[in-house]
Protein backbone atom coordinates (compact mmCIF):
# COMPACT_ATOMS: atom_id res chain seq x y z
CA UNK A 1 0.00 0.00 0.00
CA UNK A 2 2.84 2.39 0.80
CA UNK A 3 4.29 1.78 -2.63
CA UNK A 4 0.98 2.67 -4.24
CA UNK A 5 0.74 5.86 -2.20
CA UNK A 6 4.26 6.86 -3.21
CA UNK A 7 3.53 6.21 -6.87
CA UNK A 8 0.25 8.09 -6.59
CA UNK A 9 2.02 11.11 -5.13
CA UNK A 10 4.68 10.94 -7.83
CA UNK A 11 2.05 11.04 -10.58
CA UNK A 12 0.20 13.85 -8.77
CA UNK A 13 3.39 15.88 -8.54
CA UNK A 14 4.08 15.21 -12.19
CA UNK A 15 0.59 16.43 -13.22
CA UNK A 16 1.04 19.62 -11.21
CA UNK A 17 4.47 20.33 -12.69
CA UNK A 18 3.33 19.58 -16.22
CA UNK A 19 0.35 21.85 -15.74
CA UNK A 20 2.56 24.73 -14.54
CA UNK A 21 4.94 24.22 -17.42
CA UNK A 22 2.29 24.11 -20.11
CA UNK A 23 0.22 26.93 -18.65
CA UNK A 24 3.21 29.28 -18.59
CA UNK A 25 3.25 29.29 -22.40
CA UNK A 26 -0.21 30.85 -22.58
CA UNK A 27 -1.51 34.23 -21.61
CA UNK A 28 -5.13 35.04 -22.15
CA UNK A 29 -6.16 38.66 -21.90
CA UNK A 30 -8.36 39.15 -18.86
CA UNK A 31 -11.88 40.44 -19.26
CA UNK A 32 -12.25 44.22 -19.19
CA UNK A 33 -16.02 44.43 -19.02
CA UNK A 34 -17.83 42.72 -16.17
CA UNK A 35 -21.29 41.30 -16.70
CA UNK A 36 -23.35 40.96 -13.56
CA UNK A 37 -26.53 38.99 -14.22
CA UNK A 38 -29.73 40.07 -12.53
CA UNK A 39 -32.14 37.31 -13.43
CA UNK A 40 -35.29 36.24 -11.72
CA UNK A 41 -37.01 37.58 -8.67
CA UNK A 42 -34.94 40.01 -6.60
CA UNK A 43 -34.70 39.10 -2.95
CA UNK A 44 -32.72 39.97 0.13
CA UNK A 45 -29.91 37.85 1.57
CA UNK A 46 -27.40 35.47 0.06
CA UNK A 47 -29.12 32.15 -0.49
CA UNK A 48 -27.06 30.44 -3.17
CA UNK A 49 -29.63 27.75 -3.75
CA UNK A 50 -32.52 30.12 -4.20
CA UNK A 51 -33.92 30.58 -7.67
CA UNK A 52 -34.05 34.33 -7.10
CA UNK A 53 -31.20 36.79 -7.34
CA UNK A 54 -30.31 38.22 -3.97
CA UNK A 55 -29.05 41.67 -3.11
CA UNK A 56 -26.09 40.32 -1.13
CA UNK A 57 -24.90 38.29 -4.10
CA UNK A 58 -25.24 41.22 -6.50
CA UNK A 59 -23.48 43.61 -4.10
CA UNK A 60 -20.69 41.09 -3.68
CA UNK A 61 -20.32 40.91 -7.49
CA UNK A 62 -20.33 44.70 -7.67
CA UNK A 63 -17.50 44.88 -5.15
CA UNK A 64 -15.55 42.24 -7.05
CA UNK A 65 -15.90 44.26 -10.25
CA UNK A 66 -15.12 47.52 -8.49
CA UNK A 67 -11.87 46.27 -6.98
CA UNK A 68 -10.65 44.50 -10.11
CA UNK A 69 -8.26 46.85 -11.93
CA UNK A 70 -8.79 45.02 -15.23
CA UNK A 71 -12.51 45.79 -15.22
CA UNK A 72 -13.28 49.18 -16.76
CA UNK A 73 -17.03 48.90 -17.32
CA UNK A 74 -19.78 46.99 -15.52
CA UNK A 75 -22.81 45.77 -17.44
CA UNK A 76 -25.88 44.63 -15.52
CA UNK A 77 -27.59 42.01 -17.63
CA UNK A 78 -31.18 42.29 -16.48
CA UNK A 79 -33.96 39.81 -17.01
CA UNK A 80 -36.23 40.33 -14.03
CA UNK A 81 -39.72 41.50 -13.22
CA UNK A 82 -38.62 43.00 -9.93
CA UNK A 83 -38.96 41.78 -6.37
CA UNK A 84 -38.31 43.03 -2.89
CA UNK A 85 -38.25 46.82 -2.54
CA UNK A 86 -35.53 46.63 0.07
CA UNK A 87 -33.33 44.36 -2.05
CA UNK A 88 -33.75 46.57 -5.10
CA UNK A 89 -32.89 49.67 -3.10
CA UNK A 90 -29.78 48.00 -1.67
CA UNK A 91 -28.55 47.19 -5.16
CA UNK A 92 -29.37 50.70 -6.38
CA UNK A 93 -27.30 52.21 -3.55
CA UNK A 94 -24.38 49.93 -4.34
CA UNK A 95 -24.45 50.90 -8.03
CA UNK A 96 -24.52 54.60 -7.21
CA UNK A 97 -21.37 54.21 -5.10
CA UNK A 98 -19.44 52.71 -8.00
CA UNK A 99 -16.69 54.68 -9.70
CA UNK A 100 -16.84 52.83 -12.99
CA UNK A 101 -19.07 53.25 -16.02
CA UNK A 102 -22.22 51.19 -15.61
CA UNK A 103 -24.67 50.03 -18.22
CA UNK A 104 -27.99 48.25 -17.76
CA UNK A 105 -28.71 45.79 -20.55
CA UNK A 106 -32.35 44.74 -20.36
CA UNK A 107 -33.13 41.46 -22.08
CA UNK A 108 -36.70 40.03 -21.93
CA UNK A 109 -37.96 41.91 -18.89
CA UNK A 110 -36.60 44.77 -16.86
CA UNK A 111 -39.57 46.01 -14.93
CA UNK A 112 -40.45 47.38 -11.53
CA UNK A 113 -37.55 46.85 -9.10
CA UNK A 114 -35.35 45.71 -11.98
CA UNK A 115 -36.07 48.95 -13.82
CA UNK A 116 -35.25 50.84 -10.61
CA UNK A 117 -31.85 49.12 -10.63
CA UNK A 118 -31.39 49.90 -14.33
CA UNK A 119 -32.17 53.57 -13.72
CA UNK A 120 -29.23 53.78 -11.31
CA UNK A 121 -26.76 52.97 -14.10
CA UNK A 122 -25.23 55.48 -16.50
CA UNK A 123 -26.97 54.10 -19.59
CA UNK A 124 -29.89 51.77 -20.22
CA UNK A 125 -29.97 49.56 -23.31
CA UNK A 126 -32.91 47.35 -24.10
CA UNK A 127 -34.30 45.40 -27.00
CA UNK A 128 -37.14 46.85 -29.08
CA UNK A 129 -39.45 44.24 -27.63
CA UNK A 130 -38.15 44.13 -24.08
CA UNK A 131 -40.73 44.74 -21.39
CA UNK A 132 -39.93 47.54 -19.03
CA UNK A 133 -41.62 50.14 -16.89
CA UNK A 134 -44.07 49.00 -14.20
CA UNK A 135 -42.91 51.79 -11.92
CA UNK A 136 -44.95 51.06 -8.84
CA UNK A 137 -45.29 49.15 -5.60
CA UNK A 138 -47.46 46.19 -4.76
CA UNK A 139 -48.27 44.06 -1.77
CA UNK A 140 -50.34 40.91 -2.04
CA UNK A 141 -51.08 37.71 -0.20
CA UNK A 142 -53.70 34.98 -0.16
CA UNK A 143 -56.34 35.40 2.51
CA UNK A 144 -58.11 32.27 3.71
CA UNK A 145 -60.61 33.59 6.26
CA UNK A 146 -63.68 32.92 4.06
CA UNK A 147 -62.42 29.45 3.22
CA UNK A 148 -62.09 28.70 6.90
CA UNK A 149 -65.64 29.99 7.51
CA UNK A 150 -66.94 27.75 4.75
CA UNK A 151 -65.46 24.65 6.30
CA UNK A 152 -66.16 25.60 9.89
CA UNK A 153 -62.56 26.14 10.82
CA UNK A 154 -61.96 28.64 13.57
CA UNK A 155 -58.70 30.47 13.89
CA UNK A 156 -57.58 31.18 17.41
CA UNK A 157 -55.14 34.01 17.37
CA UNK A 158 -54.07 35.87 20.46
CA UNK A 159 -51.98 38.96 19.99
CA UNK A 160 -51.12 42.19 21.72
CA UNK A 161 -51.61 44.89 20.58
CA UNK A 162 -54.60 44.39 18.22
CA UNK A 163 -52.79 45.06 14.92
CA UNK A 164 -49.91 42.73 15.62
CA UNK A 165 -51.41 40.17 13.26
CA UNK A 166 -51.90 42.65 10.44
CA UNK A 167 -51.72 41.05 6.98
CA UNK A 168 -52.22 37.59 8.43
CA UNK A 169 -53.48 35.26 5.68
CA UNK A 170 -55.91 33.69 8.13
CA UNK A 171 -57.98 36.70 9.03
CA UNK A 172 -59.90 39.39 7.28
CA UNK A 173 -58.17 42.73 6.87
CA UNK A 174 -59.96 45.53 8.72
CA UNK A 175 -60.60 48.87 7.04
CA UNK A 176 -58.10 50.61 9.30
CA UNK A 177 -55.43 48.02 8.54
CA UNK A 178 -56.14 48.32 4.81
CA UNK A 179 -55.66 52.09 4.95
CA UNK A 180 -52.43 51.69 6.92
CA UNK A 181 -50.99 49.24 4.46
CA UNK A 182 -52.01 51.42 1.55
CA UNK A 183 -50.26 54.33 3.23
CA UNK A 184 -47.07 52.24 3.45
CA UNK A 185 -47.35 51.38 -0.21
CA UNK A 186 -47.87 55.03 -1.15
CA UNK A 187 -44.85 56.08 0.88
CA UNK A 188 -42.72 53.44 -0.78
CA UNK A 189 -44.00 54.54 -4.17
CA UNK A 190 -43.09 58.16 -3.52
CA UNK A 191 -39.62 57.09 -2.46
CA UNK A 192 -39.26 54.93 -5.55
CA UNK A 193 -40.46 57.55 -7.98
CA UNK A 194 -38.30 60.26 -6.44
CA UNK A 195 -35.22 58.07 -6.74
CA UNK A 196 -35.88 56.97 -10.31
CA UNK A 197 -36.64 60.54 -11.36
CA UNK A 198 -33.34 61.67 -9.87
CA UNK A 199 -31.51 58.83 -11.64
CA UNK A 200 -33.12 59.66 -14.99
CA UNK A 201 -32.71 63.44 -14.64
CA UNK A 202 -36.40 64.23 -14.70
CA UNK A 203 -38.91 65.66 -12.28
CA UNK A 204 -41.20 63.43 -10.25
CA UNK A 205 -44.26 64.69 -12.08
CA UNK A 206 -42.62 64.04 -15.43
CA UNK A 207 -41.76 60.50 -14.44
CA UNK A 208 -45.23 59.82 -13.06
CA UNK A 209 -46.68 61.04 -16.31
CA UNK A 210 -44.29 59.02 -18.49
CA UNK A 211 -44.63 55.86 -16.44
CA UNK A 212 -48.41 56.11 -16.96
CA UNK A 213 -49.56 54.81 -13.60
CA UNK A 214 -47.27 51.81 -13.38
CA UNK A 215 -47.84 50.62 -16.93
CA UNK A 216 -45.47 48.27 -18.73
CA UNK A 217 -44.01 49.24 -22.09
CA UNK A 218 -42.16 47.68 -24.95
CA UNK A 219 -38.62 48.90 -25.45
CA UNK A 220 -39.59 51.04 -28.44
CA UNK A 221 -42.18 52.89 -26.41
CA UNK A 222 -39.92 53.17 -23.38
CA UNK A 223 -37.30 54.87 -25.56
CA UNK A 224 -39.85 57.41 -26.80
CA UNK A 225 -40.84 58.12 -23.22
CA UNK A 226 -37.24 58.61 -22.18
CA UNK A 227 -37.26 55.67 -19.80
CA UNK A 228 -34.37 53.98 -21.62
CA UNK A 229 -31.46 55.41 -23.60
CA UNK A 230 -30.66 53.00 -26.41
CA UNK A 231 -32.31 50.15 -28.26
CA UNK A 232 -30.33 47.08 -29.19
CA UNK A 233 -28.59 43.96 -28.01
CA UNK A 234 -25.09 42.73 -27.34
CA UNK A 235 -23.53 44.50 -30.33
CA UNK A 236 -25.08 47.80 -29.35
CA UNK A 237 -23.82 47.36 -25.78
CA UNK A 238 -20.30 46.78 -27.10
CA UNK A 239 -20.50 49.81 -29.42
CA UNK A 240 -21.77 51.93 -26.54
CA UNK A 241 -18.90 50.80 -24.35
CA UNK A 242 -16.36 51.68 -27.05
CA UNK A 243 -18.07 55.04 -27.62
CA UNK A 244 -18.27 56.08 -23.97
CA UNK A 245 -14.93 54.73 -22.80
CA UNK A 246 -11.51 54.48 -24.39
CA UNK A 247 -11.70 50.71 -24.82
CA UNK A 248 -10.95 49.44 -28.31
CA UNK A 249 -11.65 45.80 -27.51
CA UNK A 250 -14.46 44.49 -25.33
CA UNK A 251 -13.86 41.26 -23.44
CA UNK A 252 -16.72 40.16 -21.25
CA UNK A 253 -16.28 38.35 -17.98
CA UNK A 254 -19.32 37.20 -16.03
CA UNK A 255 -19.21 37.78 -12.30
CA UNK A 256 -21.66 36.15 -9.97
CA UNK A 257 -22.80 33.43 -12.31
CA UNK A 258 -24.16 30.40 -10.55
CA UNK A 259 -22.30 27.16 -11.04
CA UNK A 260 -24.10 24.23 -12.69
CA UNK A 261 -24.68 22.57 -9.31
CA UNK A 262 -26.08 25.75 -7.79
CA UNK A 263 -28.37 26.31 -10.79
CA UNK A 264 -29.69 22.75 -10.73
CA UNK A 265 -30.20 22.84 -6.96
CA UNK A 266 -31.97 26.19 -7.08
CA UNK A 267 -34.28 25.00 -9.86
CA UNK A 268 -35.17 21.88 -7.91
CA UNK A 269 -35.64 23.70 -4.62
CA UNK A 270 -37.71 26.48 -6.19
CA UNK A 271 -40.18 23.85 -7.41
CA UNK A 272 -40.41 22.33 -3.94
CA UNK A 273 -40.87 25.74 -2.30
CA UNK A 274 -43.61 26.87 -4.63
CA UNK A 275 -46.37 26.80 -2.03
CA UNK A 276 -44.42 27.83 1.02
CA UNK A 277 -43.50 31.38 0.13
CA UNK A 278 -46.07 34.12 0.38
CA UNK A 279 -45.01 37.60 -0.59
CA UNK A 280 -46.36 39.85 2.12
CA UNK A 281 -43.53 42.34 2.06
CA UNK A 282 -43.51 45.34 -0.26
CA UNK A 283 -42.55 44.54 -3.80
CA UNK A 284 -41.49 46.81 -6.62
CA UNK B 1 -6.58 -20.85 -32.21
CA UNK B 2 -8.22 -22.68 -35.10
CA UNK B 3 -11.86 -22.43 -36.02
CA UNK B 4 -12.56 -25.77 -34.37
CA UNK B 5 -10.98 -24.63 -31.13
CA UNK B 6 -13.12 -21.49 -31.12
CA UNK B 7 -16.28 -23.54 -31.73
CA UNK B 8 -15.34 -26.00 -28.99
CA UNK B 9 -14.69 -23.13 -26.59
CA UNK B 10 -18.09 -21.67 -27.30
CA UNK B 11 -19.68 -25.14 -26.92
CA UNK B 12 -18.03 -25.54 -23.52
CA UNK B 13 -19.33 -22.15 -22.47
CA UNK B 14 -22.86 -23.10 -23.44
CA UNK B 15 -22.70 -26.60 -21.93
CA UNK B 16 -21.09 -25.39 -18.71
CA UNK B 17 -18.19 -27.87 -18.77
CA UNK B 18 -16.76 -29.60 -15.68
CA UNK B 19 -13.72 -27.38 -15.77
CA UNK B 20 -16.06 -24.41 -15.72
CA UNK B 21 -14.44 -23.09 -12.58
CA UNK B 22 -11.20 -22.34 -14.36
CA UNK B 23 -13.04 -21.27 -17.49
CA UNK B 24 -15.23 -18.90 -15.48
CA UNK B 25 -12.18 -17.21 -14.11
CA UNK B 26 -10.83 -16.81 -17.64
CA UNK B 27 -14.21 -15.59 -18.89
CA UNK B 28 -14.57 -13.11 -16.07
CA UNK B 29 -11.11 -11.63 -16.70
CA UNK B 30 -12.48 -9.60 -19.57
CA UNK B 31 -15.14 -8.10 -17.33
CA UNK B 32 -12.56 -7.51 -14.60
CA UNK B 33 -10.28 -5.74 -17.04
CA UNK B 34 -13.10 -3.50 -18.21
CA UNK B 35 -13.99 -2.61 -14.63
CA UNK B 36 -10.29 -2.08 -13.79
CA UNK B 37 -9.99 0.33 -16.72
CA UNK B 38 -13.10 2.23 -15.63
CA UNK B 39 -11.73 2.49 -12.10
CA UNK B 40 -8.46 3.82 -13.48
CA UNK B 41 -10.35 6.44 -15.50
CA UNK B 42 -12.27 7.54 -12.41
CA UNK B 43 -9.12 7.74 -10.31
CA UNK B 44 -7.38 9.69 -13.05
CA UNK B 45 -10.33 12.06 -13.58
CA UNK B 46 -10.91 12.90 -9.93
CA UNK B 47 -7.29 13.35 -8.99
CA UNK B 48 -4.63 13.99 -11.61
CA UNK B 49 -6.89 15.48 -14.27
CA UNK B 50 -8.60 17.75 -11.74
CA UNK B 51 -5.30 19.07 -10.42
CA UNK B 52 -4.03 19.53 -13.94
CA UNK B 53 -7.06 21.53 -15.03
CA UNK B 54 -7.29 23.59 -11.83
CA UNK B 55 -3.66 24.68 -12.04
CA UNK B 56 -3.87 25.30 -15.78
CA UNK B 57 -7.00 27.40 -15.35
CA UNK B 58 -5.65 29.37 -12.40
CA UNK B 59 -2.60 30.44 -14.44
CA UNK B 60 -4.17 30.98 -17.84
CA UNK B 61 -7.76 31.76 -16.80
CA UNK B 62 -8.97 29.78 -19.77
CA UNK B 63 -12.23 28.82 -18.10
CA UNK B 64 -12.63 32.08 -16.15
CA UNK B 65 -13.74 34.16 -19.08
CA UNK B 66 -17.38 33.32 -19.58
CA UNK B 67 -18.03 34.46 -23.05
CA UNK B 68 -21.26 34.88 -24.90
CA UNK B 69 -21.67 32.84 -28.05
CA UNK B 70 -20.74 35.66 -30.39
CA UNK B 71 -17.78 36.64 -28.26
CA UNK B 72 -16.56 33.04 -28.14
CA UNK B 73 -16.67 32.92 -31.92
CA UNK B 74 -14.71 36.14 -32.07
CA UNK B 75 -12.15 34.74 -29.69
CA UNK B 76 -11.73 31.50 -31.55
CA UNK B 77 -11.22 33.40 -34.78
CA UNK B 78 -8.86 36.07 -33.49
CA UNK B 79 -7.09 34.23 -30.75
CA UNK B 80 -5.17 31.19 -31.90
CA UNK B 81 -4.02 30.59 -28.37
CA UNK B 82 -7.50 29.36 -27.47
CA UNK B 83 -7.23 26.53 -30.01
CA UNK B 84 -3.74 25.69 -28.86
CA UNK B 85 -4.70 25.80 -25.20
CA UNK B 86 -7.61 23.42 -25.80
CA UNK B 87 -5.33 21.01 -27.63
CA UNK B 88 -2.73 21.36 -24.88
CA UNK B 89 -5.33 20.49 -22.26
CA UNK B 90 -6.36 17.39 -24.17
CA UNK B 91 -2.92 16.05 -24.98
CA UNK B 92 -1.55 17.06 -21.62
CA UNK B 93 -4.25 15.10 -19.80
CA UNK B 94 -3.71 12.06 -22.05
CA UNK B 95 0.00 12.24 -21.33
CA UNK B 96 -0.66 12.30 -17.60
CA UNK B 97 -3.01 9.31 -17.89
CA UNK B 98 -0.34 7.40 -19.81
CA UNK B 99 2.24 8.40 -17.22
CA UNK B 100 -0.01 7.08 -14.45
CA UNK B 101 -0.57 3.74 -16.22
CA UNK B 102 3.11 3.31 -17.08
CA UNK B 103 4.45 4.25 -13.65
CA UNK B 104 2.11 1.91 -11.82
CA UNK B 105 2.48 -1.03 -14.21
CA UNK B 106 6.26 -0.70 -14.39
CA UNK B 107 6.97 -0.33 -10.68
CA UNK B 108 4.01 -2.22 -9.26
CA UNK B 109 2.93 -4.59 -12.07
CA UNK B 110 -0.58 -3.24 -11.76
CA UNK B 111 -2.50 0.01 -11.77
CA UNK B 112 -4.86 0.92 -8.92
CA UNK B 113 -7.82 -0.32 -10.95
CA UNK B 114 -6.10 -3.61 -11.66
CA UNK B 115 -5.21 -3.91 -7.98
CA UNK B 116 -8.88 -3.49 -7.07
CA UNK B 117 -9.83 -6.28 -9.50
CA UNK B 118 -6.91 -8.52 -8.45
CA UNK B 119 -5.24 -8.44 -11.84
CA UNK B 120 -1.56 -8.34 -12.61
CA UNK B 121 0.41 -7.39 -15.71
CA UNK B 122 2.99 -9.96 -16.66
CA UNK B 123 5.90 -9.96 -19.05
CA UNK B 124 9.21 -11.83 -19.37
CA UNK B 125 11.31 -8.74 -18.73
CA UNK B 126 9.03 -5.77 -18.46
CA UNK B 127 10.56 -2.63 -19.91
CA UNK B 128 9.26 0.90 -20.09
CA UNK B 129 8.73 0.91 -23.83
CA UNK B 130 6.68 -2.29 -23.57
CA UNK B 131 4.43 -0.76 -20.93
CA UNK B 132 4.02 2.38 -23.02
CA UNK B 133 3.04 0.42 -26.13
CA UNK B 134 0.47 -1.70 -24.27
CA UNK B 135 -1.20 1.43 -22.87
CA UNK B 136 -1.29 3.56 -26.02
CA UNK B 137 -4.80 2.49 -26.97
CA UNK B 138 -5.99 3.28 -23.45
CA UNK B 139 -4.82 6.87 -23.83
CA UNK B 140 -3.82 8.65 -27.02
CA UNK B 141 -5.22 5.99 -29.33
CA UNK B 142 -8.42 5.46 -27.34
CA UNK B 143 -10.65 5.41 -30.46
CA UNK B 144 -8.88 2.19 -31.47
CA UNK B 145 -9.34 0.45 -28.12
CA UNK B 146 -12.28 -1.63 -29.26
CA UNK B 147 -10.44 -2.77 -32.37
CA UNK B 148 -7.39 -3.47 -30.23
CA UNK B 149 -9.48 -5.59 -27.87
CA UNK B 150 -10.98 -7.93 -30.47
CA UNK B 151 -7.99 -10.25 -30.27
CA UNK B 152 -8.81 -11.00 -26.60
CA UNK B 153 -11.35 -13.57 -27.81
CA UNK B 154 -8.88 -15.37 -30.01
CA UNK B 155 -5.63 -15.48 -28.05
CA UNK B 156 -4.80 -18.01 -25.38
CA UNK B 157 -3.53 -15.42 -22.93
CA UNK B 158 -6.40 -13.04 -23.70
CA UNK B 159 -4.11 -10.38 -25.09
CA UNK B 160 -5.02 -7.22 -26.91
CA UNK B 161 -3.12 -6.46 -30.12
CA UNK B 162 -0.88 -3.95 -28.37
CA UNK B 163 -0.25 -6.48 -25.63
CA UNK B 164 0.82 -9.00 -28.22
CA UNK B 165 3.13 -6.34 -29.70
CA UNK B 166 4.59 -5.48 -26.32
CA UNK B 167 4.72 -9.14 -25.24
CA UNK B 168 2.75 -8.53 -22.05
CA UNK B 169 -0.48 -10.02 -20.75
CA UNK B 170 -2.86 -9.61 -17.86
CA UNK B 171 -3.63 -12.41 -15.49
CA UNK B 172 -5.81 -12.97 -12.49
CA UNK B 173 -3.69 -12.53 -9.40
CA UNK B 174 -5.67 -15.10 -7.43
CA UNK B 175 -4.92 -17.90 -9.94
Amino acid sequence: MRKEIKLFLIVLLFSSMLSFLLASYFSFPKGNVAIIPIEGEIGVGSDIFSSSITSDNVISSIKTAEFNPNIKVVVFKINSGGGSAVASQEIVSAIKEMNKTTIAWIRDVGASGAYWIASATDYIVCNNLSITGSVGVTMSYLEFSKLFDKYGVTLVELATPEHKEIASPYKNLTEYEKISLQKMINQTYEFLVEDIAKNRNMSVEELKSKSDGGMIFLGIDAKKRGLVDYLGGENEVKELIKEKTNLTEVRFVVIGKKSIIESLASQLLSKLNIFTKQSVFLRT
Amino acid sequence: MSEKDVLKYIEDLINDNKDSGKKRIKQSILLKRIIAYLIDILIFYFSFYLIFVIIFNSITGIFSTSLSYSELNYYLEKNNQMHLASLTLFFGSMFIFLFYLVVFEYYNNKTLGEKCMHLIVKAKKPRVHQIIIRNLTKTFLMPFLLFDSISIFFTQKRQRLTEMLSKTYVEDEKK
